[in-house]
């Protein structure tokens, strides 16, 4: 049931307005719990909100994190439009990220194919890596969600252990990695020194094709109505297996590529556990974002300014980064619950 | 070598903590309340078992406290299912974040550590001696050397066997997962059960996660669970929610580590280990899909509902 | 007719009377000042097609449904009943069409379901409860294995534990809804002997059906519904079949609206010794066979039911078949498929207008469009979204759709404005083979008579239309032929041209005649 998020007819206001109660609700939830554990509340939850804005290094930090919360948002976007939940979004960065860091490096190509074929690989990886979980949904019946959770613990597993035999590590750094891709191989940085890269226009190209493909394509009608009344959509012939089934491997695609990008983007390495939960994060953004494309670039961007702003909160203050992650549990309730139902029942009227 | 001491050992220690979580998550399932946030309670459960050990210095205390909060979250899940209405599953990947995050929060605030938790000398739960008869056959090879909590874990089994075959409880759960229409027409209340259910599984969670933290080492790691409680939800998927066949699952699933570990010392590299059970998780789940395939119950195209009216 | 009689009816003191209620659904009236009694040791049979409000009437006394006006007195008290619960502890129990029962549990488990006899400790004494099922079935002759799971037996067998459990509750009014719907008929002899012994017993049993026969056998009293009021009370022994049959249908509607169509050439639909499975795997259609060809219009009549609903889903390719052949325009259709049937020319108007139908939260335009989405014109590579509000303004102009604006959400629309929509879509590409199930569902006499002046059009456009539904009357008036199904089989086929009366059909529909002419 998508309902909530069909927004045709319905002005912006109305659409965005649970979104922002979830969102002001939730950050007051968190300012409580910083005035609880804080000895200097006020500066650390100033520096939680507006950390990321403080200079451009910081603002260009906020853009690079949003580029993959972007692409992580979509993935799971287009999963829940079709009515699949990948909730391996973190699984798929792994092996996308260290794809892309692999066929960069091997392809004997000029730099622009070559970071253009990195950045397939990580698509083809993440979409690999969702194949199994997918099929089983498709055809058994089989409850995606605890399929993709299992792929995405064992991503990083194997990821290590590729690294560590596959003769991919980097012997002189200290953390586990590989050795860095030549700056050809890099995506061109914006922003300067920050990490924010030209990512970020893949990733909004992508939303842009995104919406496209959901509004102006004979798939993304079906996508939509596939996910909305599987009943309806199989009375109109719409094939309801295969459509799922392209959603799941669009989704894989996507946070594939969001791991790719960290990779020739941000890090031009890949790191041993160098994702903060990007995967997760992404489901938080497309329920922000009410799976709506624009929806998804405004909760990527807070939340991109919510992760830099943590970080700078935990060196500046006495509160831990790890409150994004509290914070980002109680919006998933918050977004997906009925907030006016709720306030009905215990306050009473209409 | 391969010494089956330590391969029982091993298959012990690590089948406990999801055989706990799987059998309240039976219960939960038989309600047809698919309880995804087994992972969390997990995690809740093994930090505060830790934290009240060490404050209280009994770690009988943390057990009870483990345990209590535990069934704390499942009927913190339960109100935002059934007040704030939303989709169980959803719901439960929330909750898993949330704990994830306040797990990390606390030890940072109150131990200033990122990420693990090592208290010194922290209490533990005593040790199984069976003295004279360690090397009896069987129960000597099983319980020597274990940690109490093994026997706690199979009394729960059998306690929960018995609620579910023999209580009006075990009768009342499965008549609101079978028929809802049913119960109400019994004059039950089906929000209190589907409540007490995840009450339950929250407990049996947070026992699980309590053997993780005080049962051994007396470590507390950010998720320390490490899936355990998807683990456990699979073992109930499998075994079709009944309890001590989600046990005997549960004990399956912990055999595949302990196979694994026997391997690493033939030279299967330790990643391939410690992804044994994910891995046997997926091929347990794809079996049940194979056979309820070929025996002509069709799979039902179900979306998943993330935001609802 | 047995011969019990009223035995308790000399003080006329009724156990259960009920008067002037009222029952409203929004602007639906259900019930209109509805007067009932019922006395200790009869079986009072409520008779009425479906829809006649029977159903909601006992729903009022077992406290479903909460009447808007009117009052209820049991042994002679007002009461108000407010839950099932509420009806429960004052001695009325309710032998629901679908069984309230938990398929895992025993039959003893399912009796004693929230009132179990239990220990100390909450642990249920398992022999107790059997000894106890045991009792009961024995002193009512009501054949049982007390341990035996419930979904292991028979439907009649089921409905012994319903009927148990209500006995088990000490229950002084026994209502049945349709209890013999689901029974063989040997089932339902073993029934309704076990239904004498309750009121010789000093009980009071109410039968809701719709079959004439049974109901002159068994019942001691008969009251008629129909369009939610009683229209009459007779004695069965003072009735007739006929004099019934009257009473439950009403006047015979005028036909002369009729207007026949002329069927040309080879059959469009042919159905072939088809059999389907539904609910649970039971056969839904029983070797069933007919045709449609262009230029008719072949009506399907029938109690809800009666396997019409999987018959369609089966020629539309939404459900798989057991056996027998479907071909459209003479070329067989294989493996289920939807989408293959309607590129093949079928279109279908869906009897599950909100799950089926229209796709509720999508907006008019795409509900239009969809179901010409692979059409060009409508781009080629990007949608076309001019040509989309184009077309989907044409439609909405032609079909008279009543909408605020064309982005709306299908769910936001009324329900004939809803149907003219999923109207719209089917009929406008001009499809050679039309299935239309519940045409008027829910409307409004004036959005009915639109969609029947549509299928009229269509038909002598040359279409061959199946119309599918349980409102007799609109299947008199449209019809060329009318097949009538019964369990799942064509019991009874009737020239349109012939003007059957509802009597006729009507006879065939609660299987009363096997095999008509």
């Amino acid at each position: 049931m998508l309902e909530r998020l069909r927004n045709a007819g319905v002005s912006a206001w109305a659409v965005s307005r649970p979104s922002l109660l979830a969102i002001t609700i939730s950050l007051t939830i968190s300012f409580v719990i910083v005035v609880a554990v804080s000895e200097q509340p006020v500066v650390a939850f100033r520096t939680f909100l507006g950390g990321a804005f403080e200079n451009v290094y910081s603002f260009g930090s906020m853009l690079s994190i949003a580029t993959i919360l972007i692409l992580s948002g979509l993935a799971a976007t287009v999963g829940f439009r079709a009515g699949a939940f990948n909730a391996g979004g973190e699984g798929q960065i792994y092996v996308g990220a260290l794809m892309a860091v692999v066929v960069a490096q091997a392809a004997p190509l000029p730099p622009p194919l070559a970071i253009t074929a990195a950045l397939m690989a990580g698509m083809v990886a993440g979409a690999i890596w969702i194949l199994v979980p997918a099929l089983m949904r498709v055809y058994l019946g089989i409850a995606e969600i605890v399929t993709t959770l299992m792929a995405s613990y064992i991503a990083p597993l194997l990821t290590i252990y590729l690294l560590m035999n596959g003769g991919l590590r980097n012997p002189n750094a200290g953390v586990p990695e590989t050795v860095r891709l030549v700056p050809e191989l890099r995506l061109p940085r914006i922003l300067s020194p920050s990490s924010a890269n030209w990512g970020l226009f893949i990733a909004l190209a992508l939303v842009v094709a995104y919406w496209i493909v959901l509004e102006r394509t004979r798939l993304g009608m079906r996508m939509k109505l596939v996910g909305q009344q599987p009943s309806f959509a199989e009375t109109m012939g719409i094939d309801n297996k295969r459509v799922l089934l392209v959603s799941f491997f669009a989704s894989g695609a996507l946070a594939g590529l969001a791991g790719a990008i960290v990779s020739v983007g941000m890090d031009h390495r890949f790191i041993q556990s160098f994702s903060p939960g990007y995967g997760f994060l992404g489901i938080t953004v497309a329920l922000i974002g009410r799976l709506s494309p624009l929806g998804v670039i405004l909760a990527a961007l807070l939340y991109g300014a919510l992760v830099v702003g943590a970080g700078k909160m935990q060196t500046a203050s006495d509160v831990p980064f790890a409150l994004l992650f509290v914070l980002q549990g109680v919006l998933v309730f918050l977004m997906t619950g009925n907030l006016a139902a709720v306030g009905r029942r215990l306050f009473g009227g209409r | 070598m391969f010494g089956l001491d330590t391969f029982i050992a091993t298959a012990v220690s690590a089948s406990a903590p999801i055989v706990a979580t799987a059998v309240g998550g039976a219960f939960a399932e038989r309600a047809r309340c698919t309880n995804i946030g087994m992972e969390g309670m997990m995690l809740m459960g093994a930090f505060t078992a830790l934290s009240v050990s060490v404050i209280s210095g009994s770690a009988w205390l943390g057990l009870l406290a483990g345990i209590a909060v535990g069934a704390l979250g499942g009927v913190f899940l339960s109100v935002a299912v059934h007040l704030l209405t939303c989709d169980i599953i959803i719901a439960g990947i929330g909750f898993n974040m949330m704990v994830s995050g306040v797990t990390l929060l606390l030890i940072d605030v109150f131990h200033g550590e990122s990420g693990t938790w090592a208290p010194t000398r922290p209490p533990l739960l005593p040790r199984i001696d069976l003295g004279a008869y360690a090397d009896t056959p069987l129960i000597g090879l099983f319980l020597h050397g274990q940690s109490v909590l093994v026997l706690v874990i199979l009394a729960v089994v059998v306690l929960a066997w018995i609620v579910e075959s023999r209580s009006r409880f075990g009768r009342h759960i499965r008549a609101v997962g079978d028929n809802l229409e049913a119960v109400v027409a019994a004059g039950l209340n089906p929000t209190v059960l589907r409540t007490t259910t995840l009450a339950i599984s929250g407990a049996t969670a947070g026992l699980g996660g309590s053997f993780l933290a005080i049962s051994a080492l007396g470590v507390f790691a950010a998720d320390m669970s490490g899936g355990l409680g998807f683990i456990a939800l699979a073992a109930v998927i499998f075994a079709g929610a009944s309890v001590v066949r989600s046990a005997l699952v549960a004990v399956l699933f912990g055999l595949s580590v302990a196979f694994a570990t026997q391997f690493q010392s033939s030279g299967l590299p330790v990643q391939f280990v410690l992804m044994t059970p994910y891995v046997a998780t997926i091929l347990g789940l794809l079996l049940v899909g194979v056979r309820r395939r070929s025996s002509g119950n069709p799979p039902i195209i179900n979306p998943t509902s993330p935001i609802q009216h | 007719m047995t011969g019990s009689g009223l035995p308790n009816s000399a003080d006329g003191s009724p156990i259960v009377t009920m008067r002037g209620i009222v029952q409203r659904f929004g602007s639906f009236i259900a019930l209109h000042g509805v007067d009932l009694d019922i006395h200790r040791g009869e079986v009072h049979a409520v008779l009425g097609e479906n829809g006649a409000g029977k159903s909601t009437l006992m729903n009022c006394l077992f406290g479903i449904n909460r009447p808007q006006a009117g009052w209820i007195c049991i042994d002679g008290k007002e009461v108000a009943i407010e839950s099932p619960r509420q009806g429960l502890s004052m001695g009325i129990g309710m032998v629901h069409q679908h069984f309230k029962l938990v398929p895992t549990l025993t039959v003893a488990d399912n009796v004693f379901l929230g009132h179990e006899l239990s220990n100390g400790l909450g642990l249920v004494n398992r022999r107790e409860q059997e000894r106890r099922v045991a009792e009961l079935s024995a002193r009512y002759g009501l054949a049982i294995d007390p341990a035996a799971i419930v979904s292991e037996l028979s439907v009649g067998a089921q409905q012994r534990v319903e009927i148990l459990r209500a006995l088990s509750k000490r229950v002084k009014v026994l209502v049945l809804d349709e209890p013999t719907a689901v029974l063989t008929p040997q089932e339902g002899e073993m029934l309704f002997s076990v239904l004498r012994g309750l009121v010789a017993d000093g009980l009071a049993v109410v039968l809701i059906s719709h079959r004439l026969a049974e109901v002159l056998r068994f019942a001691d009293r008969i009251s008629v519904m129909r369009s939610g009021r009683m229209v009459g009370s007779v004695k069965p022994d003072e009735s007739s079949e006929r004099q019934l049959a009257e009473l439950i249908i009403g006047r015979e509607l005028a036909s002369n609206k009729w207007r026949g169509g002329r069927a040309t050439g080879e059959p469009m639909l042919e159905v072939s010794h088809l059999t389907v499975s539904g609910y649970q795997g039971v056969l839904a259609v029983k070797n069933v066979s007919f045709a449609v060809r262009p230029g008719e219009i072949v009506g399907i009549a029938g109690v809800a039911g009666n396997g019409q609903t999987e018959l369609v889903e089966a020629v539309t390719g939404l459900r798989r078949t057991v056996s027998g052949t479907i071909a459209i325009a003479g070329a067989p259709v294989g493996k289920s498929d939807p989408h293959r049937i309607r590129r093949s020319g079928v279109a279908h108007i869906p009897e599950d207008r909100l799950g089926r139908g229209v796709s509720l939260w999508s907006s008019v335009v795409d509900n239009l469009v969809v179901g010409q989405i692979d059409d060009r014109r409508f781009g080629t590579v990007l949608l076309d979204r001019k040509a989309m509000n184009e077309f989907a303004e044409r439609l909405v102009g032609k079909f008279d759709i009543r909408l605020s604006s064309l982005s709306t959400h299908a769910g936001r629309l009324s329900g004939g404005n809803m149907q003219k929509l999923v109207v719209a879509r089917e009929l406008d590409p001009e499809p050679p083979m039309i299935i239309c199930c519940e045409p008027s569902r829910g409307l409004d006499i004036g959005a009915a008579e639109f969609v029947y002046s549509q299928l009229q059009e269509h038909r002598d456009r040359g279409a061959a239309i199946l119309l599918v539904s349980t409102e007799l009357p609109e299947v008199l008036r449209l019809s060329d032929r009318i097949l009538v199904m019964h369990d799942g089989r064509i019991a009874g086929e009737f020239d349109g041209a012939g003007r059957p009366s509802p009597r006729e059909v009507g006879r065939v529909m609660l299987g009363m005649d096997a095999l008509h002419a």
